[in-house]
């Protein structure tokens, strides 16, 4: 080995060696319940859910919490923490509010035998701080919440010019790109070329974490769960006549997704387990966690109301692109 | 900050360490071996020892020549990564070995016991977010009850037998609040916080299946001299998928011994491009350019870039580090 080689191996194997750091697990009073509270940082935040990705003790540990954290704030009589007083200020606030701007209460929303019920604003109060200050904030701008994380910028969707479509479903777009999928098994289609096979490569980064087998429907479910709040890339290679060309092909960058983090899902089915009816906390947090679609979806199923703040929220939401 | 942060990240270091990053590379690793089985094992053995409890939690011998071998391979890869690098101080060792084997102790019983672990999460949660009730140290002990009695020593006295009331209450596991308030009121007085546990886990039926094989060791990978390469190429992709913040503070920080800032070694192996640092970095490649002589940044520096405090650097960069120790070892590359 010349010396310009075990200089650097030495060097490489110094430095693999700096970076080992006893792994150790979430501490309860630092990350585990402040994460439980909600009121951990970005920072910490970041660490404790880099932390559960590989760490099913200390995963299991905080979601067994997290549901306690929940439970325990539906009974109790004195909550202590700061998010249970900022809740209360702000029922009381929007009570004030609402009183200064109306002369007479409203008539009580109707319950519509098919349609999701919204409550009057005044008595919008979930277990969940977060959930009622998110639900009082879209009511009081009138506008749903911007996503928390943003998706992958890799456009809103990737549409290809110059393949020839073959009475594709979804228009000569490569689906999903640029959003936030839910499942961690979604669906992906492309554009049909008429006697082609295709072949779907699914990456997180530069690494290759699926892989379909020879397809000959332009579409694939994938077939492995994907990491949660990871962004993930995709092509597809169409082989027909002897010949293989990529989708998109270069210069387009590939389609771009991301899947909705643990915390995230975790919220949002705890929300659609406790209130299933409430289409306005599920079009709320849905467009928290960047899932468009369905937060436009739930925002369909919301009953005419008596409330005008409702109505301007979902006639606004309805009027975007 | 962990407690195990609170004793490493204080400014001045241990001499002994200060001593060893100074050895030559050739002679480190047995200095490391002398600390640890002239210093730190016995003292670890003596913890483990005085460690053994009664009733639901207990050590065997070979639980405890487990927790032994993990806290002297923690130690091991905590003080190489110190002899390596100027930033990243102990200052009392002693002080970190005794934490170092409490929280491996806690971890061992956490994988054996998670139900029971639970339970004390949820006792401990409501214990401290309750106005109505405390859990405080009191003679050495953590200790539980009414707020009002904060400060107080654990009462050690049975308490005489409960009414169907009361007992109704504690059984309750919906309202663990509430439960405790009736144990309270019932005992008069405060007590020590693992007899609660132990009575809430009977009362709310609360058990363990038997334990699982013990996850092996994390094995450090032998050093080869013929795939520096494929090493640094297997480290780059890990970094990559870190989070932002955590991948920030790592690179930005990254030193090396023999080179000003570790980041070469990527370009000069043709691992990774300057362009695909500045993207990793989330940096325009001009901006790159223009501050790469100035790399390694402190983590004030980083700190302002990030928008947060140096504290939370020096946690993000110890966050990335494990999860690069947990990856990598499983590809046997560290």
């Amino acid at each position: 080995m010349t010396g310009e080689n075990e200089l650097l191996d030495r060097e490489t194997r110094a430095l693999i060696a700096s970076l080992g750091e006893p792994v150790e697990h979430l501490d309860f009073d630092a990350h585990l319940a402040p994460y439980a509270d909600g009121t951990l940082g970005p920072a910490e935040r970041e660490i404790v859910e880099s932390h559960i990705e590989d760490c099913a003790l200390c995963r299991d540990e905080l979601d067994d919490l997290r549901r306690h954290a929940r439970g325990a704030v539906a009974t109790r009589p004195q909550w202590r923490t700061m998010a249970a007083a900022a809740s209360l200020a702000a029922a009381v606030i929007a009570t004030v509010v609402w009183t200064a701007s109306h002369t007479t209460p409203p008539a009580p929303v109707p319950a519509p035998a098919t349609s999701a019920p919204v409550r009057p604003p005044e008595t919008i109060a979930y277990a969940d701080p977060e959930w009622t200050r998110l639900v009082q904030q879209s009511l009081d701008t009138s506008r749903l919440p911007s996503p928390e994380i943003p998706p992958p910028a890799s456009g809103s969707e990737v549409i290809l010019r110059g393949v020839t479509p073959d009475g594709s479903p979804n228009g000569g777009k490569l689906a999903p790109s640029g959003v936030v999928v839910e499942s961690t098994r979604p669906t992906l289609t492309w554009p049909a070329t008429r006697g082609a096979a295709y072949a779907v490569t699914v990456l997180s980064g530069r690494q290759e974490i699926a892989r379909s087998g020879s397809l000959t429907e332009p579409r694939w479910t994938v077939d492995r769960d994907l990491p949660r709040g990871g962004t993930i890339f995709w092509q597809v290679e169409v082989s027909k006549g002897g010949t293989s060309s990529l989708l998109p092909s270069l210069p387009t960058p590939p389609p771009a997704f991301r899947v909705l983090g643990l915390r995230e899902h975790d919220d949002l089915v705890l929300a659609r387990n406790r209130h299933p009816n409430d289409a306005l906390l599920l079009a709320v947090l849905s467009a928290r966690y960047g899932l468009t679609a369905e937060s436009r979806s739930y925002l369909k199923q919301i009953a005419p109301s008596g409330d005008p703040r409702v109505r301007q929220l979902v006639q606004k939401a309805q009027d975007l692109p | 900050m962990s407690q195990l942060d609170r004793v490493a990240h204080h400014s001045a270091g241990d001499s002994r360490l200060e001593r060893l990053r100074k050895k030559p590379e050739s002679e480190r690793e047995q200095a490391i071996a002398e600390l640890i089985d002239g210093m730190a094992r016995p003292q670890a053995e003596r913890l483990v020892r005085s460690a053994a409890r009664t009733g639901s939690e207990a050590l065997t011998a070979e639980d405890a020549e487990d927790v032994l071998a993990t806290v002297s391979l923690r130690l091991l890869t905590k003080l190489r990564a110190v002899a390596a690098s100027a930033d990243e101080p102990i200052e009392r060792l002693e002080e970190y070995v005794t934490t170092l084997t409490v929280n491996t102790i806690n971890d061992h019983f956490r994988r054996r016991f998670p139900q029971r672990t639970r339970l004390k999460n949820r006792l401990r949660y409501t214990l401290t977010r309750d106005a109505r009730l405390s859990l405080w140290t009191a003679g050495g002990q953590l200790v539980c009850g009414l707020s009002r009695w904060r400060g107080r020593t654990a009462a050690t006295e049975t308490p005489a037998s409960r009414d169907d009331v009361t007992e109704r209450r504690l059984r309750d596991r919906g309202r663990p609040a509430e439960a405790l308030i009736a144990y309270f009121e019932h005992c008069g007085a405060p007590r020590r916080f693992e007899t609660v546990v132990d009575l809430m886990s009977v009362l709310w039926h609360v058990t363990d299946a038997p334990a699982p094989a013990a996850a092996p060791a994390v094995e450090l990978a032998a050093e080869t001299t013929s795939e520096s390469r494929r090493l640094l190429a297997d480290l780059w992709r890990e970094i990559v998928q870190l989070p932002p913040m955590q991948r920030k503070a790592l690179l930005l920080n990254l030193r090396h011994a023999e080179t000003s800032h570790a980041l070469d070694l990527f370009v000069l192996t043709g691992v990774a491009s300057h362009d695909a640092i500045a993207a990793t970095l989330e940096m325009a490649r001009a901006t790159l350019e223009s501050v790469w002589s100035e790399l390694p940044f402190d983590d004030i520096r980083i700190a302002g870039l990030l928008g947060v405090t140096r504290q939370q650097v020096i946690n993000l960069r110890k966050s990335a580090r494990e999860r690069l120790t947990r990856r990598l070892s499983r590809k046997k590359v560290m």
